[in-house]
């Protein structure tokens, strides 16, 4: 856009030194022809009025023969010829007879002054002086050159100046540009910069408010549970006392109750499972890490467990000699949990869908990347990718029983040990929960 | 049957406190129950018991304050501390004050006990 203005200018202050030039050119060479032509038209009739007065004098006093006293007639009529270089002049009797001549025709083109002759009564001729225009032709001509000269200077000077400005003008124009350019690449810059840092910053943000929602409600849920385990603790151990003690009473009694109390103290200690999974996950406890050989105590808490019927247990332990400092107690309640998930899966399974043969739950151990693993691996029914998303969020469980704090708490257990937890699962194939701790180089060299 | 001791069980919690009492009086010992810490203190003023079960926390005077009034008063009482969840502050001072053990709500009788058998 800037390029056409630019050459529109151009174009329009080109357009007007030529107009003013030619206007020059011609006006000067014009003014002075037409001013000298005047003068010097003036300049003749004078002249011819002048001779024709002088020789009305000679005619009134020599009426009868003037026309005769030729010398006398040239010499009038080369008077004043100094003043006007090659003048042609005549004098012509009324009836047109030349009379008297002197000079040289001067040709064509020519300027001429006639001017009647009289011997105070009567026109008795004229006088005619004429004059070649060539000599104020080749001065107008020398002007004209002048003018062209001068209307070249006008042309340049008057395309060159506001060029010259404008080229000024453009090149503060392309500075201010290009600093501009520099000024919006950087300010581009700096834009997409903080946009990265306000995305950023908003996904931080987000995620500590996500944290801070979550142990808000871990801590009222803390509080809640540790007024509730206080209160269901005391009515609790007051019922298993005295079932206890019914039983102890009617026993050997034959009155049948052996079922129904035996059922009471099931469910009493349901209940308190119930309460120490939500004392377990919202108390935080320090841990007491010793070391501890991995295997041997993995096949240990294993050995406790009890194994559903129809599921197969496979122990691969895979770093013998691996010492690792961990709370065994905290440890073994994270083994635990994943161990129960896995069987009652596969035990629900099993019974809502029966015919399925090799359920097995596999259970590996192996050291590499600075990490031991302990890994859980089941053929059980799986999980959908929501469900297996939803599996660590607090207070979700797909169990008919149970407050949901199992994977949390695994997952919470790992994280205090500077370990982790991961899940993997496919719907109908089965889960892999992989719980690990970090080693040492030095342990896992020597393991 | 196990030699009777005389034991004083401590709970606010009457039902806890009387269906403890029960299994023990059901084991023949010689129980004597108390629902506050200053009830508590009253009977070992009376008379001496072979071992006392604590509950931690009560309102006014606490499982701890009430193990160094009995310290005071009879320390040949062999006290256990019972408490429905972990107040490591209170277990710890307990057990600086010379407590048996702790036990955890709900107290299994087979665990109670196992303990009496120790300590007969």
């Amino acid at each position: 856009m800037l390029v056409a203005a630019h050459r529109g200018l151009v174009k329009t202050t080109t357009g007007v030194a030529l107009l003013v030039a030619v206007a020059t050119a011609v006006t000067i060479p014009g003014v002075y022809f037409f001013a000298a032509y005047k003068s010097e038209q003036r300049q003749i009739n004078l002249e011819a009025e002048q001779t024709a007065r002088t020789l009305g004098k000679f005619v009134y006093t020599h009426p009868d023969h003037w026309r005769w006293q030729s010398h006398r007639l040239d010499e009038l009529l080369s008077y004043g010829a100094a003043y006007l270089r090659d003048s042609h002049r005549r004098i012509v009797s009324d009836d047109g007879d030349l009379i008297a001549a002197f000079g040289t025709s001067p040709g064509y083109p020519s300027l001429s002054g006639i001017f009647r002759v009289s011997n105070g009564a009567d026109v008795v001729g004229f006088v005619e002086i004429s004059y070649s225009l060539w000599p104020l032709i080749r001065q107008t001509l020398f002007v004209s050159a002048i003018g062209v000269l001068l209307s070249t200077a006008v042309y340049l000077t008057l395309r060159s100046l506001p060029l010259r400005a404008l080229n000024r003008v453009l090149a503060d124009f392309e500075t201010s540009r290009t600093e501009l350019q520099t000024a919006n690449a950087s300010i581009t810059s700096l834009n997409d910069e903080l946009e990265q840092r306000v995305i950023a910053r908003t996904a931080e943000l987000k995620a500590a408010q996500e944290e801070l929602l979550r142990t808000e409600r871990l801590s009222a849920l803390g509080q809640v549970t540790a007024t509730v385990a206080h209160e269901l603790r005391n009515p609790l151990g007051a019922i298993r006392n005295s079932v206890f003690l019914v039983g102890e009473k009617t026993q050997h009694r034959g009155l049948g109750l052996e079922r129904m109390l035996a059922r009471t103290e099931r469910n009493i200690s349901r209940c308190d499972r119930i309460v120490n999974e939500l004392l377990d996950y919202t108390r935080k406890k320090t841990l007491t890490a010793r070391p501890t050989p991995l295997d041997a105590w993995l096949a240990d808490v294993l050995a406790e467990q009890t194994v559903p019927e129809g599921i197969a247990l496979c122990e691969e332990l895979g770093t013998p000699g691996l010492e690792l400092a961990f709370d065994a107690d905290r440890l073994r309640r994270a083994v635990i949990n994943v161990f129960d998930n896995a069987c009652q899966a596969m035990a629900e399974w099993h019974e809502r869908e029966p015919g399925r043969d090799a359920l097995s739950l596999t259970v590996q151990t192996r050291s590499s990347g600075g990490r031991a693993e302990l890994r859980f691996i089941d053929t059980g029914p799986g999980m959908t990718p929501e469900l297996l998303e939803k599996a660590f969020e607090p207070l979700f469980s797909t169990k008919g029983f149970g407050v949901g704090l199992g994977m949390p708490t695994i997952k919470q257990i790992m994280e205090q040990h500077g370990g982790g937890m991961d899940v993997s699962s496919e719907p109908g194939r089965g889960t892999t929960v992989v719980l690990w701790l970090p080693v040492e180089n030095q342990q896992e060299e020597a393991a | 049957m196990a030699k009777a001791l005389k034991i004083l069980v401590v709970d606010d919690d009457v039902d806890v406190a009387e269906s403890l009492a029960d299994i023990l009086e059901f084991d023949g010992h010689d129980v004597a129950l108390a629902h506050s810490g200053q009830e508590a203190v009253r009977h070992l003023e009376e008379r001496a018991f072979d071992i006392a079960f604590l509950d931690v926390v009560m309102p006014e005077m606490n499982g701890v304050d009430c193990l160094c009034k009995i310290n005071e008063l009879r320390p040949e009482t062999k006290v256990f501390m019972v408490t429905g969840y972990s107040v490591d502050q209170l277990l710890n001072q307990a057990a600086d004050q010379g407590a048996m053990g702790v036990l955890f709500k709900p107290v299994a009788a087979t665990r109670m006990r196992e303990i009496l058998r120790t300590c007969a």
